[in-house]
């Protein structure tokens, strides 16, 4: 645990108890694509296989929906997040919405 | 000769209404064709890992655990290509199973579950608890097919001792299955 802020997707962490738990924190951002990328993804959308553009599309948006939720963690004065989800939407044509979310908590080393 | 002229305009008008479109299909057909076993063969080596992977929510009973190192995830999109489009439009009209979508789906996920488990093993983990896969069409064109699904797997990397070989290694029967 070096870093600020430790991400899970358990209920608990083994060695460590919950002594505070924060409540529910919540990062989201919604991408659209690129015209570029876009022009490329038609044309593997005939042959199909992998389109490695939108792949890193969404990597990256993930990352910002999740660095939100751990500044809002942060802001609360945890030092984990527990039980995170991820959640995906096609909100309009062309355009995802990706959302993070889990339970800020205080954890402490198990004696 | 007028008679033949007449004969050959038909054909060439036959060649281009009804050859154009099927040149297509074959064309598409081999590319998909060769990218699919492609990406099955390397998804095979890639699969050898040995590394865990479990959607239980707790570390089994005889692990020990180490170390919890956190958050680990691999995603990918595939496009799914025409030729599966057009196989799907005509067993729209029968019904049954759409083959062609099951298995770019199946590789999606697949696919996934490596590159978790490639995350994960960077981390320093042998083990994976509780993954989650999800599945999302990413986009849709204008007949309502969706065009990509992206596939999205999760979970929390963990560094184990198993209690009963008493190696550092997970010593599990790979969960990842071929």
């Amino acid at each position: 645990m070096s870093e600020k802020i430790f991400l899970t997707n358990t209920e608990t962490v083994p060695g460590y108890r919950i002594t505070k738990v924060l409540g529910l924190v919540q990062g989201n951002t919604i991408r659209a694509k690129h015209i570029g990328r876009d022009i490329m993804a038609g044309l593997k959308n005939l042959v199909g296989g992998e389109i490695a553009g939108y792949t890193e599309l969404m990597i990256e948006a993930r990352r910002e929906a999740t660095e939100r939720m751990i500044k809002q963690a942060e802001k609360l004065g945890a030092n984990a997040i527990i039980n995170v989800r991820y959640a995906t939407a096609s909100v309009l044509q062309g355009a995802a919405e990706l959302f993070a979310y889990g339970t800020a908590v205080v954890l402490e080393r198990d004696v | 000769m007028i008679e033949n002229s007449a004969i050959m305009g038909i054909i060439i008008v036959f060649l281009v209404i009804f050859g154009l479109p099927l040149l297509f299909l074959i064309m598409t057909y081999t590319i998909r064709t060769i990218i699919r076993r492609r990406h099955l063969k390397r998804l095979a080596q890639r699969e050898k890992q040995d590394i865990a992977m479990t959607n239980l929510k707790r570390p089994l009973a005889h692990w020990q655990v180490q170390e919890t190192l956190g958050f680990c995830s691999g995603s990918v999109v595939l496009g799914l290509d025409s030729f599966a489009t057009f196989l799907t439009n005509l067993k729209k009209l029968i019904g049954g199973r759409m083959r062609s979508y099951e298995e770019i789906i199946d590789r999606a996920r697949r696919e996934a579950l490596v590159r978790l488990a490639e995350e994960a093993r960077q981390m320093g983990a042998n083990a994976v608890i509780n993954i989650r896969l999800e599945t999302t069409t990413l986009a849709q064109n204008v007949k309502g097919n969706s065009a990509f699904v992206e596939v999205l797997a999760y979970g929390t990397a963990l560094k184990v001792r198993n209690l009963q070989t008493g190696t550092a290694q997970s010593g599990e029967e790979r969960f990842l299955k071929k």
